[in-house]
């Protein structure tokens, strides 16, 4: 009985949210072209026009035309055909980056705010050193060490994001084990793993939820920015930032290869960005009268 | 006041130890050694053995580090491979154009960030706040090192072609006086600008955001209910309350700044740390980029140290949770 009432105020808070969500009209848009950007990922090859990495010196440099619609870069390679592909690498950085950054940073941060004392200590003592550096260069450091390459990259971001989910999970448990439910359900001698998954994690996850979003358009601005220095992705890859670090060079005579893939960076991020901000005004009722 | 800071100054030690810690211990996961790329292959073994022992590369890892740190506290961070030069030198070079370029940024982001905010806050509803959220909006959005190609472009190399591309002053010029100053700021205006549009685009919406609250809370009300005029009520009351938080706002923003520095120095060919992280990395000169960052750690500890003790002067109510 007490199952079934929980599984409808669920629906029903899941139904508002969405509601809500569905109602503000930056995040709809934002979430729409962020659909129309992954499936065009999903499907590179039959969205492409062209060869991503087929050169043709003959053909370089070109403005764009019926035939190039975003024009050719210094190898007569095809823009838009890059774009599309490095679409694929940009949203596979930020998701696996951030995945790894929720898990890592989610464990470490349900652990300390539920067990608390010496376990809480360690940890949050970590993470304060991890904390020491500015997210970017903590992750500039790592891939200093590590080498180039984007499974780096992806690692270093991933680890530049542990502090912040870890944080914010703990904090979202302690506020959540006080309430009377985790109480008696400890009193009815439920087990900590128990409590952990059914009763707290469900509970704090909303706040997760925005951070994740959020963080993921700013682990693609990170591995764009890791990436045009040299760090991430390699040539002939179509990766949004090593396309615009190798095409800066001859920026005078044609910009259309470092203003598209800079435009294709904007928008994914700017529309990550509006989902994130809607999803949270949706889930914390509070914010809402302010934007 | 004095207890405060004292408080937070003790946590200050045990920060800059996990920094260095965090430092060493990632450059460190590198393959090899500082050496193993930079020898010549028909070098005697016994002499790179010799070189190894020397600079204590075969002792164990927390006897390399106490090495490192102890020089490091006596401001000695070792030699750099590529220029054997000492780092700290190299460094001291380049924190005058690092801090020139963090500072006219910062400058700009507080006087775009702030008036924009308040606008905004204060024409609530209408085209300028929607305006002024859009440009909120892209700032966040845009990869600073690609607004600033697009600067770069349209200003510098193309389009209108008014200020220079790159550099601290214009090489082989003889001035000296104001004229190099102005020389000098010209320089500055594309790299500070694109350093700073991330940190302009947060502190705009912020500030907005938190204005606005303010003048919902009961004792604006009050204060305009009692006759107050608006403009009154807005700057002497709600604005004061409002800045507040921004001051940790701007702390938290100096991370990004120090981010963004590695990529803007990078692009306008700036002889600042964040460009020699940058070359040292790419050149695989470790001590170099253990130092270099660390630099900025210690950098970034003091300015949040600094913030934190402008916050409590700032809201008293700070101050008791340490009292």
């Amino acid at each position: 009985m007490a199952v079934s009432t929980d599984v409808s105020k669920a629906q029903s808070r899941f139904q508002r949210i969405t509601k809500q969500l569905l109602r503000n009209r930056r995040a709809v848009v934002g979430g729409i072209i962020l659909l129309v950007i992954i499936t065009m990922a999903i499907f590179a090859p039959y969205a492409a026009t062209h060869d991503p990495v087929k050169q043709n010196i003959r053909n370089q440099l070109k403005p764009p035309s019926r035939e190039h619609i975003f024009g050719t870069d210094q190898f007569g390679r095809d823009i838009f055909s890059r774009v599309v592909y490095g679409a694929r690498l940009s949203l596979r950085v930020g998701f696996l980056s951030i995945s790894f950054a929720l898990v890592v940073g989610g464990l470490l941060g349900l652990v300390s705010g539920y067990f608390g004392g010496w376990m809480d200590m360690i940890i949050m003592r970590l993470i304060d050193i991890l904390l020491a550096l500015p997210g970017f260069l903590l992750a500039l450091a790592i891939v200093a060490a590590l080498g180039p390459g984007l499974e780096n990259v992806v690692m270093a971001i991933g680890v530049s994001y542990v502090p912040s989910f870890a944080r914010m999970m703990r904090s979202s448990v302690l506020a959540t084990r006080e309430l009377d439910y985790v109480g008696a359900a400890q009193a009815l001698g439920a087990s900590d793993s128990r409590i952990i998954f059914l009763h707290i994690l469900p509970n704090s996850i909303s706040p997760i939820i925005v951070l994740t979003t959020l963080s993921m358009a700013g682990a693609i601005l990170s591995a764009a920015g890791l990436s045009f220095l040299g760090l991430g992705a390699q040539p002939p890859t179509p990766e949004w930032g090593s396309m615009i670090a190798t095409a800066r060079p001859f920026i005078r005579v044609s910009h259309w290869s470092v203003t598209i893939p800079g435009l294709a960076i904007f928008i994914t991020v700017m529309c990550l960005n509006l989902v994130g901000d809607g999803l949270r005004d949706a889930l914390d009722p509070r914010l809402k009268n302010l934007s | 006041m004095a207890g405060f800071i004292v408080k937070r100054l003790t946590q200050l030690l045990p920060m800059l130890l996990g920094a260095s810690l965090l430092v060493f211990a990632v450059i460190r996961l590198a393959p090899g050694d500082p050496y193993s790329g930079l020898i010549d292959p028909r070098a005697d073994p016994a002499k790179v053995e010799e070189l190894r022992r020397r600079h204590c590369l075969d002792c164990p890892m927390p006897q390399q580090y106490l090495r490192w740190l102890t020089g490091a506290v006596r401001g000695d961070l070792g030699t750099s491979i590529r220029f054997r030069i000492p780092v700290a030198e190299l460094i001291g070079d380049r924190l005058g154009p690092s801090l020139a370029l963090g500072v006219t940024s910062e400058s700009i982001v507080l006087l775009a960030g702030i008036p924009f905010g308040i606008l905004a806050a204060v024409r609530r509803g209408t085209w300028v706040d929607t305006a002024v959220t859009a440009v909120a909006l892209s700032g966040l959005a845009i990869p600073a090192f690609f607004f600033g190609l697009l600067l770069l472009r349209w200003l510098s190399l193309g389009g209108l072609q008014i200020l220079p591309s790159a550099g601290f002053t214009t090489p082989g010029s003889q001035l000296s006086g104001v004229p190099l100053l102005l020389d000098a700021a010209r320089h500055l205006i594309l790299p500070a600008t694109a350093l700073g549009v991330t940190s302009i685009a947060g502190l705009m919406s912020h500030v907005r955001s938190a204005l606005l609250e303010v003048l919902q809370q009961d004792y604006s009300r009050t204060a305009r209910s009692k006759g107050l005029p608006r403009r009154t009520v807005t700057f002497r009351h709600a604005l004061r309350n409002a800045l507040i938080p921004v001051v940790t706002m701007i702390g938290l923003q100096f991370g990004g700044l120090m981010s963004g520095a590695v990529l803007t120095e990078t692009i306008f060919a700036w002889p600042g740390i964040g460009r020699m992280i940058v070359d040292a990395i790419n050149n695989k000169d470790f001590p170099l980029v253990q130092g270099a960052i660390m630099t900025f750690a210690l950098m970034y500890a003091l300015v949040n140290l600094i913030i934190d003790v402008t916050y409590a002067l700032l809201d008293p109510r700070l101050r008791l949770v340490y009292e």
